[in-house]
Protein backbone atom coordinates (compact mmCIF):
# COMPACT_ATOMS: atom_id res chain seq x y z
CA UNK A 1 0.00 0.00 0.00
CA UNK A 2 2.83 2.47 0.50
CA UNK A 3 3.54 2.73 -2.91
CA UNK A 4 0.19 4.10 -3.38
CA UNK A 5 0.29 7.20 -0.90
CA UNK A 6 1.04 10.62 -1.66
CA UNK A 7 3.92 11.60 0.66
CA UNK A 8 3.65 15.37 0.10
CA UNK A 9 0.33 16.54 2.07
CA UNK A 10 1.64 15.77 5.70
CA UNK A 11 4.83 18.29 4.41
CA UNK A 12 2.09 20.83 3.02
CA UNK A 13 0.28 20.60 6.12
CA UNK A 14 3.25 20.90 8.51
CA UNK A 15 4.74 23.81 6.49
CA UNK A 16 2.08 25.65 7.63
CA UNK A 17 1.55 24.58 11.31
CA UNK A 18 5.73 25.75 11.82
CA UNK A 19 5.56 28.74 9.29
CA UNK A 20 4.01 30.55 12.84
CA UNK A 21 0.66 31.45 14.04
CA UNK A 22 -0.70 32.29 10.84
CA UNK A 23 -0.14 29.16 9.53
CA UNK A 24 -1.50 27.28 12.51
CA UNK A 25 -4.87 29.32 11.92
CA UNK A 26 -4.59 28.36 8.32
CA UNK A 27 -4.40 24.36 9.29
CA UNK A 28 -6.97 24.85 12.18
CA UNK A 29 -9.45 26.58 9.17
CA UNK A 30 -8.29 23.55 6.99
CA UNK A 31 -9.57 20.84 9.54
CA UNK A 32 -12.57 23.05 10.58
CA UNK A 33 -13.99 23.02 7.00
CA UNK A 34 -12.77 19.31 6.20
CA UNK A 35 -14.72 18.33 9.35
CA UNK A 36 -18.33 20.40 8.22
CA UNK A 37 -17.78 18.80 4.70
CA UNK A 38 -17.36 15.63 6.25
CA UNK A 39 -20.79 16.91 8.72
CA UNK A 40 -22.51 17.81 5.71
CA UNK A 41 -21.80 14.58 3.10
CA UNK A 42 -22.85 12.43 6.69
CA UNK A 43 -26.61 13.99 6.24
CA UNK A 44 -26.85 13.71 2.56
CA UNK A 45 -26.15 10.21 2.76
CA UNK A 46 -28.07 9.90 5.24
CA UNK A 47 -30.90 11.51 2.98
CA UNK A 48 -30.34 9.63 0.03
CA UNK A 49 -32.08 5.76 -0.44
CA UNK A 50 -29.92 2.72 0.63
CA UNK A 51 -28.01 0.96 -1.69
CA UNK A 52 -26.20 3.11 -3.81
CA UNK A 53 -22.80 2.83 -1.69
CA UNK A 54 -19.76 2.61 -4.21
CA UNK A 55 -17.69 -0.11 -3.74
CA UNK A 56 -13.92 0.95 -3.21
CA UNK A 57 -12.64 -0.83 -6.32
CA UNK A 58 -8.73 -0.58 -5.83
CA UNK A 59 -5.28 -2.29 -6.97
CA UNK B 1 27.37 11.26 -29.70
CA UNK B 2 24.71 11.84 -32.48
CA UNK B 3 23.57 15.43 -31.83
CA UNK B 4 22.32 16.74 -28.44
CA UNK B 5 21.17 13.98 -26.05
CA UNK B 6 18.92 14.90 -23.49
CA UNK B 7 19.88 14.73 -20.03
CA UNK B 8 18.95 11.67 -18.56
CA UNK B 9 18.25 13.73 -15.06
CA UNK B 10 15.70 15.78 -16.73
CA UNK B 11 12.66 13.53 -17.64
CA UNK B 12 11.14 14.30 -14.26
CA UNK B 13 9.70 18.07 -15.25
CA UNK B 14 6.86 17.08 -17.60
CA UNK B 15 7.27 21.38 -18.89
CA UNK B 16 10.80 21.29 -20.11
CA UNK B 17 14.16 18.83 -20.96
CA UNK B 18 17.58 19.54 -20.79
CA UNK B 19 19.96 18.42 -23.19
CA UNK B 20 23.55 18.54 -23.41
CA UNK B 21 26.44 17.33 -26.15
CA UNK B 22 29.72 17.97 -24.05
CA UNK B 23 29.71 21.59 -25.92
CA UNK B 24 26.36 23.22 -24.98
CA UNK B 25 23.46 22.76 -23.04
CA UNK B 26 20.14 23.70 -23.72
CA UNK B 27 16.73 23.38 -22.31
CA UNK B 28 13.70 23.23 -23.88
CA UNK B 29 10.48 24.51 -22.34
CA UNK B 30 6.57 23.55 -22.62
CA UNK B 31 4.04 26.28 -24.01
CA UNK B 32 2.94 26.36 -20.25
CA UNK B 33 6.92 26.83 -19.55
CA UNK B 34 7.76 29.69 -21.91
CA UNK B 35 4.43 31.30 -20.63
CA UNK B 36 6.25 31.27 -17.23
CA UNK B 37 9.64 31.71 -18.67
CA UNK B 38 8.63 35.53 -20.02
CA UNK B 39 7.10 36.54 -16.99
CA UNK B 40 10.10 35.08 -15.04
CA UNK B 41 12.61 37.35 -16.97
CA UNK B 42 11.15 40.61 -16.69
CA UNK B 43 11.16 40.04 -12.98
CA UNK B 44 13.25 42.29 -10.56
CA UNK B 45 14.65 39.08 -8.58
CA UNK B 46 15.60 37.24 -11.44
CA UNK B 47 17.70 39.85 -13.41
CA UNK B 48 19.06 40.87 -10.34
CA UNK B 49 20.13 36.94 -9.38
CA UNK B 50 21.39 36.59 -13.17
CA UNK B 51 23.99 39.25 -12.82
CA UNK B 52 25.66 38.61 -9.21
CA UNK B 53 25.79 34.87 -11.16
CA UNK B 54 23.51 32.79 -8.63
CA UNK B 55 21.70 31.83 -11.81
CA UNK B 56 23.10 29.67 -14.32
CA UNK B 57 23.50 32.03 -16.95
CA UNK B 58 21.46 32.13 -19.67
CA UNK B 59 19.75 33.37 -23.02
CA UNK B 60 17.26 32.08 -25.36
CA UNK B 61 18.89 30.42 -28.24
CA UNK B 62 17.21 31.42 -31.78
CA UNK B 63 15.60 28.57 -33.65
CA UNK B 64 18.64 28.60 -36.33
CA UNK B 65 21.30 27.54 -33.94
CA UNK B 66 18.74 24.65 -32.17
CA UNK B 67 18.98 21.50 -34.12
CA UNK B 68 14.98 20.53 -34.82
CA UNK B 69 15.96 17.27 -32.87
CA UNK B 70 16.25 19.47 -29.56
CA UNK B 71 13.05 21.33 -30.41
CA UNK B 72 10.71 19.69 -31.79
CA UNK B 73 7.86 19.58 -29.82
CA UNK B 74 8.42 22.13 -27.74
CA UNK B 75 7.37 25.84 -27.74
CA UNK B 76 10.79 27.85 -26.19
CA UNK B 77 14.09 26.84 -26.08
CA UNK B 78 16.91 28.23 -23.81
CA UNK B 79 20.92 28.42 -23.78
CA UNK B 80 22.77 27.55 -20.61
CA UNK B 81 26.30 27.92 -19.79
CA UNK B 82 27.90 25.07 -19.36
CA UNK B 83 29.44 24.26 -15.84
CA UNK B 84 33.29 22.93 -15.82
CA UNK B 85 32.07 19.99 -14.07
CA UNK B 86 28.79 18.54 -12.13
CA UNK B 87 29.30 17.17 -8.48
CA UNK B 88 26.66 16.17 -5.90
CA UNK B 89 25.50 16.62 -2.71
CA UNK B 90 27.26 13.45 -1.44
CA UNK B 91 30.49 14.78 -3.17
CA UNK B 92 29.94 18.36 -0.98
CA UNK B 93 31.24 18.96 2.23
CA UNK B 94 29.20 20.97 5.17
CA UNK B 95 29.89 24.42 4.24
CA UNK B 96 29.17 23.33 0.51
CA UNK B 97 25.64 21.94 1.78
CA UNK B 98 25.19 25.26 3.80
CA UNK B 99 25.49 27.32 1.19
CA UNK B 100 23.41 25.64 -1.50
CA UNK B 101 20.77 25.54 1.37
CA UNK B 102 21.11 29.41 2.17
CA UNK B 103 21.33 30.57 -2.19
CA UNK B 104 18.27 28.06 -2.38
CA UNK B 105 16.06 29.79 0.44
CA UNK B 106 17.72 33.36 -0.64
CA UNK B 107 16.21 32.90 -3.84
CA UNK B 108 12.78 31.53 -2.97
CA UNK B 109 12.54 34.13 -0.13
CA UNK B 110 13.27 36.88 -3.65
CA UNK B 111 10.91 34.92 -5.97
CA UNK B 112 8.22 35.16 -3.47
CA UNK B 113 8.01 39.09 -3.31
CA UNK B 114 7.27 39.27 -6.95
CA UNK B 115 4.44 36.06 -6.48
CA UNK B 116 6.99 33.20 -7.99
CA UNK B 117 7.54 30.20 -6.11
CA UNK B 118 9.67 27.22 -6.56
CA UNK B 119 8.26 23.75 -7.75
CA UNK B 120 10.75 21.54 -6.10
CA UNK B 121 13.67 22.48 -3.09
CA UNK B 122 16.50 19.64 -3.98
CA UNK B 123 19.47 19.91 -3.19
CA UNK B 124 20.54 18.81 -7.00
CA UNK B 125 18.87 22.56 -8.13
CA UNK B 126 22.61 23.95 -7.01
CA UNK B 127 25.61 22.87 -8.77
CA UNK B 128 29.17 24.73 -7.83
CA UNK B 129 31.07 26.56 -10.12
CA UNK B 130 34.31 26.64 -8.22
CA UNK B 131 33.61 27.89 -4.82
CA UNK B 132 30.52 29.39 -5.86
CA UNK B 133 26.78 27.77 -5.40
CA UNK B 134 24.97 28.74 -8.31
CA UNK B 135 21.41 27.29 -8.82
CA UNK B 136 20.81 25.83 -12.12
CA UNK B 137 16.94 24.80 -12.68
CA UNK B 138 15.40 27.37 -13.48
CA UNK B 139 12.36 25.20 -14.74
CA UNK B 140 11.95 25.27 -10.82
CA UNK B 141 10.54 28.52 -10.58
CA UNK B 142 6.48 29.11 -11.17
CA UNK B 143 3.97 31.59 -10.64
CA UNK B 144 2.57 30.36 -7.74
CA UNK B 145 1.23 31.90 -4.17
CA UNK B 146 0.31 28.98 -1.79
CA UNK B 147 2.67 26.34 -0.19
CA UNK B 148 5.95 25.74 -1.08
CA UNK B 149 5.85 22.04 -3.11
CA UNK B 150 9.47 21.72 -2.57
CA UNK B 151 9.74 22.20 1.36
CA UNK B 152 9.78 18.20 1.72
CA UNK B 153 12.87 17.84 -0.68
CA UNK B 154 14.20 20.54 0.87
CA UNK B 155 14.23 19.06 4.50
CA UNK B 156 15.32 15.28 3.02
CA UNK B 157 18.06 16.43 0.95
CA UNK B 158 19.15 19.96 2.44
CA UNK B 159 18.51 20.51 6.07
CA UNK B 160 18.28 16.91 7.46
CA UNK B 161 21.42 16.25 6.16
CA UNK B 162 22.73 19.50 7.84
CA UNK B 163 20.93 19.12 11.07
CA UNK B 164 22.76 15.56 11.43
CA UNK B 165 26.34 17.01 10.77
CA UNK B 166 25.67 19.82 13.07
CA UNK B 167 24.14 17.92 16.62
CA UNK B 168 25.10 14.53 15.60
CA UNK B 169 28.08 14.57 13.94
CA UNK B 170 26.59 12.10 11.45
CA UNK B 171 28.63 11.91 8.03
CA UNK B 172 25.49 13.37 5.36
CA UNK B 173 27.10 12.33 2.30
CA UNK B 174 26.53 8.27 3.00
CA UNK B 175 22.91 9.08 3.81
CA UNK B 176 22.64 10.86 0.61
CA UNK B 177 24.78 9.11 -1.88
CA UNK B 178 22.27 5.81 -0.77
CA UNK B 179 19.00 7.23 -1.57
CA UNK B 180 18.51 10.37 -4.68
CA UNK B 181 15.92 11.81 -2.46
CA UNK B 182 17.26 11.85 0.81
CA UNK B 183 16.26 11.41 4.58
CA UNK B 184 12.40 10.37 5.08
CA UNK B 185 11.00 12.51 8.29
CA UNK B 186 10.34 9.47 9.73
CA UNK B 187 14.04 8.18 9.59
CA UNK B 188 15.56 11.50 10.58
CA UNK B 189 13.25 11.83 13.59
CA UNK B 190 14.68 7.93 14.31
CA UNK B 191 18.38 9.72 13.87
CA UNK B 192 17.89 12.38 16.43
CA UNK B 193 18.52 12.09 20.22
CA UNK B 194 16.32 13.16 22.74
CA UNK B 195 17.77 16.48 23.69
CA UNK B 196 18.53 17.34 19.79
CA UNK B 197 14.65 18.00 19.61
CA UNK B 198 14.80 21.30 21.83
CA UNK B 199 17.87 22.55 19.37
CA UNK B 200 15.91 25.44 17.30
CA UNK B 201 14.20 24.10 14.11
CA UNK B 202 14.42 20.66 14.97
CA UNK B 203 10.86 20.19 17.00
CA UNK B 204 9.32 21.50 13.86
CA UNK B 205 11.36 20.27 11.20
CA UNK B 206 11.75 17.14 12.18
CA UNK B 207 9.29 15.88 14.88
CA UNK B 208 6.22 17.74 13.66
CA UNK B 209 6.95 17.30 10.28
CA UNK B 210 7.29 12.94 10.51
CA UNK B 211 4.40 13.15 12.63
CA UNK B 212 2.37 15.09 10.18
CA UNK B 213 3.92 13.39 7.18
CA UNK B 214 2.75 9.42 8.51
CA UNK B 215 -0.97 10.65 9.19
CA UNK B 216 -2.47 12.10 6.05
CA UNK B 217 -3.11 10.25 3.21
CA UNK B 218 -4.92 12.76 1.08
CA UNK B 219 -3.14 13.86 -2.25
CA UNK B 220 -0.83 16.74 -1.61
CA UNK B 221 -2.45 18.62 -4.70
CA UNK B 222 -6.20 18.86 -2.71
CA UNK B 223 -4.31 19.70 0.36
CA UNK B 224 -2.45 22.56 -1.46
CA UNK B 225 -5.67 23.38 -2.28
CA UNK B 226 -7.65 23.64 0.60
CA UNK B 227 -4.53 25.88 2.19
CA UNK B 228 -4.53 27.92 -0.14
CA UNK B 229 -8.35 28.40 0.31
CA UNK B 230 -7.64 28.79 3.58
CA UNK B 231 -5.40 31.65 3.54
CA UNK B 232 -2.32 29.82 2.93
CA UNK B 233 -0.42 33.02 0.82
CA UNK B 234 3.03 33.85 -0.13
CA UNK B 235 3.50 35.47 3.06
CA UNK B 236 3.54 32.34 4.94
CA UNK B 237 6.12 30.75 2.68
CA UNK B 238 8.30 33.81 3.40
CA UNK B 239 8.05 33.32 6.60
CA UNK B 240 8.74 30.00 6.47
CA UNK B 241 11.80 30.70 4.73
CA UNK B 242 12.84 32.99 7.00
CA UNK B 243 12.84 30.62 9.30
CA UNK B 244 14.31 27.97 7.39
CA UNK B 245 17.47 30.63 6.59
CA UNK B 246 17.67 31.28 10.39
CA UNK B 247 17.79 27.76 11.25
CA UNK B 248 20.38 26.81 8.53
CA UNK B 249 22.75 29.61 9.08
CA UNK B 250 23.39 28.96 12.49
CA UNK B 251 24.36 25.72 12.27
CA UNK B 252 27.96 24.88 12.76
CA UNK B 253 30.14 21.70 12.54
CA UNK B 254 32.83 20.87 14.95
CA UNK B 255 34.46 17.78 13.30
CA UNK B 256 36.24 15.27 15.53
CA UNK B 257 40.15 15.66 15.17
CA UNK B 258 41.29 14.37 11.93
CA UNK B 259 43.92 12.42 11.15
CA UNK B 260 44.56 14.85 8.23
CA UNK B 261 43.99 18.39 9.43
CA UNK B 262 48.03 18.36 10.78
CA UNK B 263 49.03 16.41 7.71
CA UNK B 264 51.10 19.99 6.49
CA UNK B 265 52.80 20.60 9.92
CA UNK B 266 54.19 17.06 10.30
CA UNK B 267 54.70 16.49 6.48
CA UNK B 268 58.58 15.79 6.51
CA UNK B 269 59.32 17.78 3.36
CA UNK B 270 62.16 19.85 3.22
CA UNK B 271 61.42 23.16 1.96
CA UNK B 272 64.13 21.70 -0.87
CA UNK B 273 61.59 18.70 -1.37
CA UNK B 274 58.93 21.07 -1.40
CA UNK B 275 60.32 23.69 -4.07
CA UNK B 276 61.22 20.86 -6.22
CA UNK B 277 57.88 19.06 -6.11
CA UNK B 278 56.70 22.36 -6.94
CA UNK B 279 58.60 23.35 -10.02
CA UNK B 280 57.78 19.40 -11.21
CA UNK B 281 54.49 19.77 -11.17
CA UNK B 282 54.20 23.38 -12.73
CA UNK B 283 56.23 22.12 -15.50
CA UNK B 284 53.69 19.65 -15.87
CA UNK B 285 50.87 21.82 -16.05
CA UNK B 286 51.16 24.28 -18.59
CA UNK B 287 49.29 27.34 -19.41
CA UNK B 288 45.97 26.64 -20.89
CA UNK B 289 45.67 23.15 -19.75
CA UNK B 290 42.05 22.05 -19.52
CA UNK B 291 40.75 20.50 -16.76
CA UNK B 292 42.76 19.24 -14.01
CA UNK B 293 41.99 16.21 -11.75
CA UNK B 294 43.61 16.72 -8.29
CA UNK B 295 43.42 13.08 -6.44
CA UNK B 296 44.01 13.00 -2.89
CA UNK B 297 44.53 17.08 -3.01
CA UNK B 298 44.77 17.51 0.57
CA UNK B 299 44.68 20.67 2.27
CA UNK B 300 44.62 21.46 -2.22
CA UNK B 301 48.23 23.15 -2.12
CA UNK B 302 48.78 21.83 -5.73
CA UNK B 303 45.59 22.78 -6.88
CA UNK B 304 46.26 26.26 -6.21
CA UNK B 305 49.24 26.25 -7.27
CA UNK B 306 48.09 24.90 -10.93
CA UNK B 307 45.27 26.89 -11.08
CA UNK B 308 46.59 29.78 -13.03
CA UNK B 309 47.53 27.34 -15.42
CA UNK B 310 44.34 25.47 -15.67
CA UNK B 311 41.32 26.09 -16.87
CA UNK B 312 39.73 24.57 -13.73
CA UNK B 313 40.66 22.24 -10.80
CA UNK B 314 38.64 19.66 -9.23
CA UNK B 315 40.56 18.81 -6.19
CA UNK B 316 39.76 15.80 -4.62
CA UNK B 317 40.21 14.39 -1.11
CA UNK B 318 38.49 11.63 0.87
CA UNK B 319 38.49 13.60 4.26
CA UNK B 320 35.74 15.82 4.51
CA UNK B 321 37.77 18.33 7.10
CA UNK B 322 40.28 19.02 5.05
CA UNK B 323 38.37 20.11 2.14
CA UNK B 324 35.92 22.04 4.09
CA UNK B 325 38.55 24.22 5.15
CA UNK B 326 40.03 24.24 1.35
CA UNK B 327 36.11 24.56 0.30
CA UNK B 328 35.90 28.08 2.70
CA UNK B 329 39.62 28.98 1.94
CA UNK B 330 39.00 29.38 -1.87
CA UNK B 331 35.41 30.81 -1.06
CA UNK B 332 37.09 33.65 1.19
CA UNK B 333 39.91 34.17 -1.05
CA UNK B 334 39.63 32.07 -4.54
CA UNK B 335 40.75 31.09 -7.30
CA UNK B 336 37.51 30.98 -8.28
CA UNK B 337 38.64 27.69 -10.69
CA UNK B 338 38.95 25.10 -8.03
CA UNK B 339 36.13 22.95 -6.98
CA UNK B 340 36.46 21.28 -4.11
CA UNK B 341 35.30 17.37 -3.58
CA UNK B 342 34.85 14.99 -0.85
CA UNK B 343 35.28 11.64 -2.66
CA UNK B 344 37.28 8.25 -1.21
CA UNK B 345 38.89 7.27 -4.74
CA UNK B 346 38.87 3.68 -3.68
CA UNK B 347 34.96 3.65 -3.46
CA UNK B 348 34.24 6.40 -5.62
CA UNK B 349 30.70 8.04 -6.34
CA UNK B 350 28.25 5.16 -8.36
CA UNK B 351 25.91 6.17 -11.21
CA UNK B 352 22.26 6.78 -9.38
CA UNK B 353 18.63 6.55 -9.86
CA UNK B 354 17.22 5.58 -12.74
CA UNK B 355 19.17 3.18 -14.72
CA UNK B 356 22.16 4.52 -12.84
CA UNK B 357 21.86 7.16 -14.70
CA UNK B 358 20.56 10.00 -13.59
CA UNK B 359 23.67 10.86 -11.58
CA UNK B 360 26.32 9.40 -13.45
CA UNK B 361 29.68 8.30 -11.33
CA UNK B 362 32.71 9.99 -10.35
CA UNK B 363 34.29 8.30 -13.03
CA UNK B 364 32.29 8.61 -16.38
CA UNK B 365 32.01 12.82 -15.10
CA UNK B 366 36.05 12.82 -15.02
CA UNK B 367 37.37 13.45 -18.40
CA UNK B 368 41.09 15.15 -17.49
CA UNK B 369 43.64 16.74 -19.55
CA UNK B 370 45.82 16.09 -16.75
CA UNK B 371 45.63 14.46 -13.60
CA UNK B 372 48.19 15.09 -10.28
CA UNK B 373 48.58 12.03 -8.11
CA UNK B 374 50.47 13.44 -5.69
CA UNK B 375 51.08 11.34 -2.24
CA UNK B 376 48.26 8.75 -3.55
CA UNK B 377 49.64 5.63 -4.61
CA UNK B 378 50.68 4.73 -1.49
CA UNK B 379 47.14 5.27 0.08
CA UNK B 380 45.54 3.70 -2.51
CA UNK B 381 47.98 0.51 -2.65
CA UNK B 382 48.59 -0.31 1.17
CA UNK B 383 45.90 1.71 3.05
CA UNK B 384 43.12 0.58 0.73
CA UNK B 385 45.29 -2.91 -0.67
CA UNK B 386 44.48 -2.43 -4.10
CA UNK B 387 46.97 -3.76 -6.07
CA UNK B 388 49.97 -1.50 -7.61
CA UNK B 389 48.82 -2.88 -11.07
CA UNK B 390 45.71 -2.08 -11.22
CA UNK B 391 46.17 1.47 -10.09
CA UNK B 392 48.31 2.46 -12.68
CA UNK B 393 45.59 1.04 -14.66
CA UNK B 394 42.97 2.94 -13.05
CA UNK B 395 45.72 6.53 -13.76
CA UNK B 396 45.76 5.32 -17.51
CA UNK B 397 41.87 4.93 -17.60
CA UNK B 398 41.33 8.91 -17.72
CA UNK B 399 43.33 8.61 -20.88
CA UNK B 400 44.91 11.97 -19.57
CA UNK B 401 48.60 13.55 -18.64
CA UNK B 402 49.50 12.05 -15.17
CA UNK B 403 52.09 13.65 -12.27
CA UNK B 404 52.45 10.54 -10.03
CA UNK B 405 54.55 10.51 -7.28
CA UNK B 406 55.57 7.27 -5.91
CA UNK B 407 56.81 7.14 -2.27
CA UNK B 408 59.70 4.41 -1.71
CA UNK B 409 59.30 1.10 0.64
CA UNK B 410 60.71 3.19 3.78
CA UNK B 411 59.27 6.53 3.55
CA UNK B 412 57.97 7.43 7.02
CA UNK B 413 54.10 7.65 5.53
CA UNK B 414 54.53 4.16 3.74
CA UNK B 415 56.09 2.65 6.78
CA UNK B 416 53.12 4.40 8.96
CA UNK B 417 50.90 2.77 6.48
CA UNK B 418 52.51 -0.84 6.33
CA UNK B 419 52.09 -0.58 10.56
CA UNK B 420 48.64 -1.08 9.74
CA UNK B 421 49.32 -4.07 7.81
CA UNK B 422 50.07 -7.65 9.10
CA UNK B 423 53.68 -8.30 8.44
CA UNK B 424 54.53 -10.16 5.35
CA UNK B 425 51.89 -8.10 2.99
CA UNK B 426 52.61 -5.68 0.73
CA UNK B 427 55.53 -7.32 -0.14
CA UNK B 428 55.07 -6.13 -3.78
CA UNK B 429 55.03 -2.60 -3.27
CA UNK B 430 58.42 -1.75 -5.09
CA UNK B 431 59.64 0.49 -7.25
CA UNK B 432 60.26 -2.52 -9.77
CA UNK B 433 56.72 -3.13 -9.44
CA UNK B 434 55.24 0.35 -10.09
CA UNK B 435 57.79 0.99 -13.29
CA UNK B 436 56.94 -1.58 -14.80
CA UNK B 437 53.19 -1.47 -14.74
CA UNK B 438 53.66 2.08 -15.55
CA UNK B 439 56.69 1.58 -18.42
CA UNK B 440 53.16 -0.97 -20.10
CA UNK B 441 50.76 1.51 -20.48
CA UNK B 442 52.50 4.65 -20.34
CA UNK B 443 55.33 7.24 -22.23
CA UNK B 444 57.59 8.58 -19.23
CA UNK B 445 58.22 11.98 -19.82
CA UNK B 446 60.01 12.80 -16.94
CA UNK B 447 61.06 11.08 -13.76
CA UNK B 448 62.92 12.88 -10.37
CA UNK B 449 63.67 11.80 -7.02
CA UNK B 450 62.94 14.66 -4.07
CA UNK B 451 65.66 15.86 -2.28
CA UNK B 452 64.77 13.77 0.84
CA UNK B 453 65.58 10.44 -1.19
CA UNK B 454 61.85 8.44 -0.50
CA UNK B 455 60.02 9.71 -3.20
CA UNK B 456 59.95 9.72 -6.61
CA UNK B 457 58.13 12.21 -9.26
CA UNK B 458 56.76 10.55 -12.48
CA UNK B 459 55.48 12.87 -15.62
CA UNK B 460 53.44 10.07 -17.60
CA UNK B 461 51.93 10.70 -21.27
CA UNK B 462 48.93 7.96 -22.21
Amino acid sequence: MLAYLDAGSGSMIAQAVVAGLAGVAVVARVGWRRMMSLFRRRRLESERPVGHEQSDASC
Amino acid sequence: MDGLARDPASFRDPDGAVHDDGIQVLRTLSERSAHDWARLRDTQFFRAALEEGRLVATEEASAETVPSSVSDGWALTLRHERLPFVSYPYEWTFSMLQDAALIHLELLSAALNEGFSMKDGSAFNVQFKGSTPIFIDLGSFEPSVGPWAGYRQFCQTLLYPLLLAAHRGIDFRPLLRGRIEGIEPDQMQRLVGFRDRLRPGVFKHVVLHAAMAGRMTERSARTKAELQEAGFGADLTAALARGLRKTVKKLVYRPPRSHWSDYHQIAIYGEDDRAAKETFVRQAVPARTGLVLDLGCNDGTYSVLIADAAEYVVAVDSDPVVVDRLYRLLRANGPANVLPLVIDLADPSPGMGWRGRERPSFCDRARPEAVLALALVHHLAIGASVPLDEVVAWLRSFDARVVAEFPLPGDPFVERLMANKPTGTHTDYTLETFERAVASRFAVRRRQALPCGSRILFELTP
